[in-house]
């Protein structure tokens, strides 16, 4: 070992010993005397509530707790991002939203009924996904009897009581802007309908299918 | 109270610990001067101001007295004790400025200790300059090597007695204060101090 290295490492001796040098201020005992006197009864531990209790771990630790904090945040995080981006649930969108396309525009057409507020338009399906289900079937079971209520409202707004005593033949009223439907156990996409003048006055027509399209004044040729 | 304090000086710590258990003010006065550079050194170690080691000398014979009851003679009262203002020491470092103020000193001492041109290697060697940057590169030790360095340097206690307070074996305490000095003498060449 050099000069050189033993006076580098006597550098280092010398600010150690600094740095721990030194001695408390004058008094310590008198002081500690005078606490220890005050202290002599202990003093009942003081009841903290969370929010002292977590200020004096802040204090003590703020590592633990800011690594608590972080822990929640992650796991809380992610979870309310995906709540708020999840598409809202058909009964929330009735809700928030009655005149969204979850609504049936045949419901739209006539007004509504209580019926169809109350859920009619929460199985509706989007256009152009037709499927097969019992859901398609209640709404459209939903839509026929909402008719019929509105029928009855109106006063008459259809006469014919072949149209209201037939759930089927509610079909009728439901006419697309092109070829009518036919009446079939085949499910039917609702959202993709909607009533025309034509297909109003052609309630009034007991068996579209063999007259289509219907002949008379105003009527389309 | 107990005898005077004059007829202290001659008593032993195990009979001045008893009478101080007993509830001898005096005698427990007799060893907070026996003991409080010590303790002080230990806070000093563990601490980087001056008045907080003062604070920690005085709650560390507070609280020591406090848990007399608890002292079982297994240790020598002075370990008991330093162990107490270790500990003391270590809860004051932990508080919430003290912390914030650790990220603080590294990110200062780091530009402060840039390379600078050293005119004369003796000359600086014992200017006060380069202590003061060897004291900042004790600072930005890791805790565990700069404990280990300057508890060993108070002199007040054997590496057994470290690895009692540090919670480690003496043998890793005698290579954490080797590791200790090894990299501030890495440092210190850092800085255009090398050994020839």
């Amino acid at each position: 070992m050099s000069d050189h290295t033993d006076t580098l490492d006597g550098v280092i001796d010398e600010t150690l010993r600094e740095m721990t040098a030194g001695s408390p201020r004058q008094g310590v005992r008198v002081r500690v005397l005078a606490r220890i006197d005050g202290a002599s009864a202990p003093e009942p531990a003081t009841p903290l509530w969370l929010g002292g209790r977590l200020r004096l771990a802040a204090l003590q630790d703020p590592l633990a707790v800011l690594a608590i904090i972080g822990i929640v945040a992650a796991l809380a995080v992610p979870q309310l991002l995906r709540r708020s981006q999840a598409p809202p649930r058909p009964a929330q969108q009735l809700a928030t939203n009655p005149t969204s396309e979850s609504r049936s525009p045949l419901v739209a057409a006539v007004g509504g009924s209580t019926a169809a507020r109350s859920g009619a338009g929460t199985a509706v399906r989007p256009a152009r996904s037709i499927v097969p289900s019992p859901k398609v079937e209640t709404a459209r079971a939903r839509l026929n009897a909402s008719t019929r209520d509105a029928n009855r409202v109106s006063g008459g707004w259809s006469a014919s009581p072949a149209v209201d005593a037939d759930t089927e033949a509610a079909d009728a009223i439901i006419a697309p802007l092109g070829d009518p439907i036919p009446i079939t156990d085949r499910p039917i996409d609702i959202t993709s309908l909607v009533i025309t003048p034509i297909a109003t006055r052609a309630i009034e027509i007991p068996l579209i299918e063999d007259r289509w399209p219907p002949k008379g004044p105003g009527q389309v040729q | 109270m107990g005898l005077p304090a004059a007829s202290n000086l001659c008593v032993s710590e195990t009979e001045l610990v008893e009478r101080a258990r007993d509830g001898d003010a005096d005698a427990f006065g007799e060893l907070v001067e026996r003991y409080q550079a010590a303790v002080y050194r230990v806070a000093r170690a563990a601490l980087r101001s001056a008045a907080e080691a003062d604070d920690v000398t005085q709650d560390a014979f507070v609280a020591a007295f406090q848990k007399l009851g608890e002292f079982r003679g297994e240790a020598s009262f002075k370990t008991w004790l330093l162990a107490i203002a270790w500990n003391t020491a270590r809860m004051q470092r932990r508080g919430a400025w003290r912390w914030l103020d650790r990220f603080r000193q590294s990110d200062t001492t780091d530009g402060a200790l840039g390379p600078r041109p050293v005119p004369s290697q003796e000359d600086t060697l014992i200017s006060r300059d380069l202590r003061a940057r060897v004291r900042q590169m004790v600072l930005t030790l890791s805790p565990k090597y700069r404990d280990a360095l300057l508890l060993a340097t108070t002199d007040d206690l054997t590496m057994e007695e470290m690895g009692e307070l540090l919670g480690i074996p003496a043998g890793t305490v005698k290579w954490r204060v080797h590791e200790g000095r090894r990299q501030l003498r890495a440092k210190l060449t850092r800085l255009g101090i090398r050994d020839e």
